[in-house]
């Protein structure tokens, strides 16, 4: 046996080998850390000659894949309903249009079914059923709703829970056609934890573009429910199944999420009140009530830019996060007076639950009449008018094919009108000509 | 029950591929290839066809490189199988941690000291060069690096018949020896890939007693078998449930294989002799699977080339200075240049990046896949190069 030693001189082949060997990886070491990985990683391709037999395994794959879907469309069909949602958008300057889609609803219990309604739409029908449908309770922050449907035997829902460290999957997206819920397979490539305030945990992003649409329940390849989509900042999320149905659950009580309120009317901040306030972004207080949450905080004119560190940059951005608030717990908004921004601290109240307010039965228009047909001089926020997206410098030529001369004409035919008229007016913006439809609630 | 000793010396011991393909003349008639070849084959080494060598390349040119027959989609239906192989060889190793002894325990101590230090070095430096190059990984270079040196770690002496020089017999002997702590080791990389540490080393924990318990369940039924066939069933069964519940969870079948390998070997009757009797008819399909499945699922990416060089480069120095301390602790009883016997890295390394595929899915498992697989030729090759000293005492 060799004495053990590590000096050269009296070092053995292998330990010349070792040495050898570490001197050259020190160096090889070195040398190696001065690259660095390219940042655009190219794969090598397959050679240019396509492999034979490729394109039947693809092939293969696809039927496979058609396959798995009708298995899975089979698997929750039971569990499945088809609404036909309607909603007017009665946003200020929305125009009152009206809208239909439809949607897919989960059978969450035998009577009940859980779908996706933004606030202003209502639930019309079932596809391919004449039974009515009746709001249980609905959830305008999260936009959810739990309606009572015909009774059936809603079969037991398997839920997988899936998080953000997913790998790379197949899912079933079950989204609503003209004859019933229909599956169809998403590749989710990844899920990346994205907050949102209304839901209080992370929910899944998955992807950039909206390849499913909000509403859209997921369920895995087994049939087991991973969630629902939701729109996130513009992007589609993922809620998890058993979040998604503790939310039905207490819908499914009659127990909807309590709101909160400021006690504010809200006003979309126009180019010119933008330049008057120097708020390039926000939108504008047109009312405060007096007595409420925001009486003495916030003033009329006063421009709304965060709330509780969410940004604020439209009517829909204002009006979520208000309901998102929690009652009686602290909001702090960040609003532009005077051309300063400054930070107000607000204790929001619980909105009346149910109680919606009924549209203004004021016209809420101020014209001046000119050659050409009434000009709007003013529009009263959350008027009739106002909902129905009349502006300042509107010029109103006709009313149900007839030429307009006089306010008075507008302003009989409304008085005398019984509710639920509605008329067709005529009006020129911006050297445009464009219909707008009124109607006395 | 005696046991013909160099029936341990391989993992599985001898088997027909091993005759068929055993040194013959070299595949080069002159030059310095064909001396070095010569002098493997004096030795006692497979001059050039080691099993990887011959069919990885089969697999390759069956895959989407070649003929695409063995597509992605193909590849996805064997997951099963090959849980089952990766179960089935760390069974095999955990059959081979027969310590009798205490030559055989120095011989242990000695394995795992080398297998050690080939790990601290290729994750070592594999780590420095990944933070250096700002690999896009996904996931910590830290647990990468240990992937790639656990991986490195295995070897195989790369004998065809070792009973003939007690030399060489131990060096296979130590190459037998040493996978214990890259399969702990890998199991607990595994577990890292998706849980934090504590969390990993609970999974790690749970990965053994899957083992244990599938290995009490295998103790108590395989000698209460009425007959060879009702065996072979309890045999597979316990062997695809080595396999199937691990890389269910995203555990590593070889670290239950081989804990079950481990107490079947220790408990009292002859378990270990009949799985290893039951599973030496299934041991070679399962590798030559294995290996086939390892070439059609190589990808030659960017990310797999930048993994492979650290591999290649520092693995060699890590069986050497491995080998070069493991050869001091047995005093004597190893070769002294045993790293140069250790270079052939064997299988183990592969089916660990294996598991490493199935738990990552095919981006960064798959490009580590390919970079062990390319490291895998590359170091046969270089086993072919580094000769051993036969003298070398």
């Amino acid at each position: 046996v060799k004495p053990f030693s590590i000096l050269p001189s009296s070092a053995g082949r292998e330990t010349r080998l070792l040495l050898v060997t570490l001197g050259l990886s020190a160096v090889l070491l070195l040398v190696l850390a001065q690259f660095r990985f390219p940042v655009a990683e190219r794969a090598l391709q397959a050679g240019p000659v396509a492999p034979p037999l490729e394109r039947l395994a693809a092939r293969a794959t696809f039927d496979e894949l058609a396959r798995i879907m009708a298995a899975v469309d089979r698997r929750v069909s039971p569990s499945m309903l088809v609404f036909d949602i309607r909603s007017t958008d009665a946003t200020p300057g929305g125009g009152g249009e009206l809208l239909a889609h439809r949607a897919p609803a989960l059978r969450v219990r035998d009577d009940m079914a859980l779908v996706a309604l933004q606030p202003g739409e209502q639930v019309a029908a079932i596809l391919g059923q004449d039974a009515a449908v009746q709001l249980v309770a609905r959830d305008d922050v999260r936009g959810l709703a739990v309606c009572r449907v015909p009774q059936a035997v809603a079969p037991t829902l398997s839920v997988e829970e899936i998080t953000a460290t997913v790998s790379a999957r197949y899912v079933a997206l079950v989204e609503a056609s003209r004859s019933g819920p229909s599956a169809r397979p998403l590749f989710i490539g990844r899920l990346d934890p994205v907050d949102d305030a209304r839901w209080g945990q992370p929910l899944a992003a998955f992807g950039g573009a909206l390849t499913a649409q909000p509403g859209t329940f997921v369920f895995t390849l087994n049939g087991e429910l991973v969630g629902m989509v939701v729109a996130d900042r513009g992007l589609p999320a993922l809620v998890p199944a058993s979040l998604l149905l503790a939310a039905a659950e207490e819908l499914a009580r009659g127990r909807g999420r309590a709101q909160g309120d400021l006690g504010i009317s809200w006003q979309r901040l126009t180019p010119a009140i933008a330049r008057a306030t120097e708020a390039p972004s926000g939108v504008v207080v047109a009312q405060v009530a007096p007595g409420g949450p925001a009486d003495g905080a916030l003033f009329p004119g006063d421009v709304v830019q965060g709330i509780d560190g969410r940004t604020i940059d439209s009517l829909a951005d204002a009006r979520l996060a208000e309901a998102s608030l929690v009652t009686g717990q602290p909001a702090s908004l960040q609003v532009v007076r005077d051309r300063q921004r400054i930070e107000v601290s607000i204790v929001p109240r619980e909105a009346p639950r149910d109680s919606k307010p009924s549209p203004p039965a004021t016209l809420g228009l101020t014209t001046r009449t000119t050659r050409e047909g009434l000009e709007v001089v003013r529009v009263t926020p959350g008027s009739a008018a106002d909902l129905a997206g009349f502006r300042p410098a509107d010029l109103i030529t006709h009313i149900d094919r007839q030429p307009i001369t006089a306010t008075n004409n507008l302003v009989r035919a409304w008085d005398d009108a019984p509710a639920g008229r509605s008329w067709l007016l005529t009006v020129i913006r911006s050297d445009a000509s464009l219909v707008i439809a009124i109607v006395k609630p | 029950m005696t046991r013909r000793y160099h029936d341990d010396l391989e993992v599985g011991g001898r088997d027909a591929i091993d005759i068929e393909i055993a040194p013959t003349a070299p595949l080069v008639a002159s030059g310095r290839l064909a001396q070095l070849l010569r002098t493997r084959a004096a030795l006692g080494l497979r001059p050039l066809a080691a099993p990887a060598l011959v069919f990885v390349p089969i697999g390759l040119l069956l895959g989407r490189y070649g003929l695409g027959v063995l597509s992605d989609d193909l590849l996805v239906h064997l997951d099963f199988v090959l849980a089952i192989a990766l179960a089935a060889l760390g069974l095999f190793v955990g059959l081979a941690l027969d310590l009798r002894g205490r030559f055989d325990v120095r011989l242990l101590v000695a394995a795992n000291v080398e297998s050690a230090m080939t790990i601290a070095i290729v994750a070592g430096c594999a780590w420095w060069l990944l933070v250096r190059w700002d690999v896009p990984l996904g996931l910590a270079s830290s647990v990468v690096a240990l992937a790639l040196g656990v991986a490195a770690s295995a070897s195989s002496a790369g004998h065809v018949d070792s009973a003939e020089n007690p030399l060489t017999r131990t060096a296979t002997r130590i190459a037998d020896l040493d996978d214990g702590v890259p399969l702990l080791v890998g199991g607990f990389a595994l577990a890292l890939m998706r849980h934090p540490p504590a969390a990993a080393a609970g999974y790690t924990l749970l990965t053994c007693a899957l083992g244990l318990l599938v290995g009490l369940a295998g103790w108590l039924l395989f000698e209460r078998a009425h007959g060879p066939a009702e065996r072979g069933v309890f045999v597979i069964g316990a062997v695809a449930l080595l396999g199937g519940a691990p890389a269910f969870l995203g555990l590593s079948p070889l670290l239950a294989g081989l804990v079950a390998g481990l107490f079947w070997t220790y408990a009292p009757g002859h378990a270990d002799q009949i799985i290893r009797d039951d599973l030496r008819r299934l041991q070679h399909p399962l590798v030559v699977i294995l290996l086939i499945a390892a070439g059609a699922t190589l990808r030659f990416s960017m990310m797999a080339l930048w993994l492979f060089v650290p591999f290649v480069a520092f693995r060699l120095a890590g069986k050497l200075a491995g080998g070069w301390i493991a050869s001091r602790l047995t005093r004597g009883l190893a070769p002294a240049d045993l790293g140069a016997w250790l270079v052939p890295p064997g299988l183990i390394g592969l089916a660990f990046a294996f598991s490493v595929d199935q738990v990552l899915g095919p981006d960064v498992g798959r490009a580590l896949l390919s970079a062990v697989v390319l490291g895998t030729l590359a170091s046969e090759i270089i086993a072919v190069i580094v000769v051993p000293d036969p003298e070398a005492t």
